[in-house]
């Protein structure tokens, strides 16, 4: 069954076109799914709507079998509890005046979130492979790929059953961005994951599923297998062709 | 032969901590040199120390000669002969580069009417501009050279900066992550363009990025970079092939496991 389902949604900025066009996927429970797209693809845009930032001008998101309402309190109030974001930037998305204590366990505080926050705290940074010494430092102690480590441990403190992440590694160096991929796909293995990337070898590298938009429309979606080894849409061909490779 | 670029023993501190330490590196003409390094390695810093941009309050030792000349203690004179001439530059951030506030045509019409003025030669600007502005593959080359650079997309800003560059008809084109900020099939057709520029001209190039796939798909030799130290040079089949510094094997290794990803997906 599908845990989040996205049924023709389109939206439109003020004024402007159209960022998302007639867009539709699902994604099952447990699985991983990769949203591949340029800039002004629309992949921020329908990451957005998915957070229920911004609301479709058409269309609806399904959660759980329930339609999202976006200017329904208590309900987003459940679904910010079970669908949790990571973005790209680690510079700018922890509060730097706050420790990372505080920080981690925000979303229990602000979702109230009932148990015992200083073990789910503790828990998660163990999952993201930080000790309890960070807990009493600031984001400005800490290396981009660690600051990551720290967004990301406060996105599934609540142990939300969905994770979306917009491209959550291409701030990283490289190496750092190999072991932050090995995060997540680790995590992918515990929770429903939706990757926002531009990145193809990062998405084969997490994703059984790939969507691929163009202009805020998907050109093409199917296993990241079949996109990748008989992709069809001739968008799709010329990304796929763009990946510089290493030398043999 | 005097090497373009020469870069011996130079030494960069600010305050007591040092940015660049001993570092050496010649480009000589026609020759295409990598410089890789993850952030913080010093790569930008180098770039910069070439054209004697580096940033007040920083220290800097050894020596940085471009044809010849010592840029480090060189003024403004010097150094503006030096530029554009010699070497001119293009950065990361095409935003950044270009004044927002003037169209593209009098940007570009600027650089053209300077090194006509350097060279003794009577021109028309305004088709010298076009003609810049064709060689860097732009459609529609009218139109981009009336639009303000926000009106343009990211990738005809970086080729309006190729476009600039090349009006000085440099010997060495330096290139500073002159395509991480752009989008994967634009950065394709980026590549293809400086490759086939830098071919027709003879030209010398310094291509500095993070990105390893690239950066062997441009250049002949490399330098890897750590913490403003040299890790590893030379040619790229070799680094890339049978790297010798674990730091460079470690990076080799995160390239090709990404492309394996990519390999094992199709």
């Amino acid at each position: 069954m599908s845990l989040i389902s996205v049924d023709r949604v389109s939206f439109r900025y003020s004024q402007g076109r159209l960022a998302l066009d007639e867009v539709s996927f699902a994604v099952t429970a447990g699985a991983s799914l990769g949203i591949v797209g340029e800039s002004g693809s629309g992949k921020t845009t329908l990451l957005r709507v998915l957070l229920g930032l911004n609301r479709p001008s058409a269309g609806a998101i399904r959660f759980d079998g329930a339609e999202l309402a976006a200017g329904d309190g208590a309900f987003m109030r459940g679904y910010r509890h079970r669908v949790q974001a990571v973005f790209q930037d680690p510079y700018s998305s922890l509060d730097p005046r706050q420790k990372v204590r505080r920080i981690v366990s925000e979303p229990l505080r602000a979702l109230k979130v009932p148990g015992e926050h200083p073990e789910m705290v503790e828990a998660a940074l163990t999952a993201v492979g930080l000790d309890a010494g960070a807990l009493d430092r600031y984001p400005h102690q800490f290396s981009g790929g660690q600051r990551q480590r720290i967004a990301i441990a406060r996105a599934i403190v609540a142990r939300p059953s969905l994770l979306l992440a917009d491209e959550a590694v291409s701030a990283l160096d490289l190496s750092t961005r190999v072991r932050i991929v090995e995060l997540f796909k680790r995590l992918a293995t515990e929770m429903t994951l939706v990757f926002v990337s531009h990145d193809l070898g990062v998405v084969a590298a997490l994703c059984d599923e790939l969507v691929i938009l163009q202009h805020g429309r998907i050109v093409e979606a199917g296993p990241t297998h079949t996109v990748f080894s008989q992709p069809r849409h001739p968008y799709t061909k010329s990304l796929l062709a763009s990946v510089p490779r290493m030398p043999a | 032969m005097t090497p373009l670029l020469s870069i011996e023993g130079l030494t960069i501190r600010a305050g007591a901590r040092p940015l660049i330490s001993d570092l050496a590196l010649t480009v000589e003409p026609g020759q295409r040199l990598g410089l890789i390094g993850e952030s913080g390695s010093g790569k930008s810093l180098t770039a910069l120390a070439a054209i004697g941009l580096l940033p007040r309050g920083l220290a800097a030792g050894g020596s940085v000669r471009l044809s010849g000349t010592d840029v480090l203690p060189a003024g403004d004179r010097v150094l503006s002969r030096l530029r554009g001439a010699v070497a001119a530059t293009v950065f990361q951030e095409p935003l950044t580069a270009l004044d927002p506030l003037m169209r593209v045509g009098r940007q570009v019409g600027e650089v053209v009417r300077r090194q006509a003025g350097r060279d003794g030669r009577r021109i028309e600007v305004g088709r010298e501009v076009r003609g810049l502005l064709e060689q860097v593959a732009l459609e529609e080359p009218d139109r981009i050279a009336s639009a303000f650079p926000h009106q343009i997309s990211g990738g005809q800003r970086q080729r309006v900066a190729i476009a600039m560059a090349l009006a000085c008809r440099p010997q060495l084109l330096i290139a500073d992550e002159p395509t991480t900020a752009l989008d994967v099939t634009t950065q394709a057709a980026v590549l293809k363009l400086l490759d086939g520029l830098v071919r027709d001209r003879g030209m010398a190039l310094l291509f500095i990025s993070h990105d390893l796939p690239v950066v062997a798909g441009v250049v002949d030799d490399v330098v890897v970079m750590r913490q403003g130290r040299t890790v590893e040079s030379g040619p790229v089949a070799r680094v890339f092939g049978a790297p010798e510094a674990d730091y460079t094997r470690d990076l080799v290794a995160a390239a090709r496991a990404f492309d394996a990803g990519i390999e094992a997906a199709a």
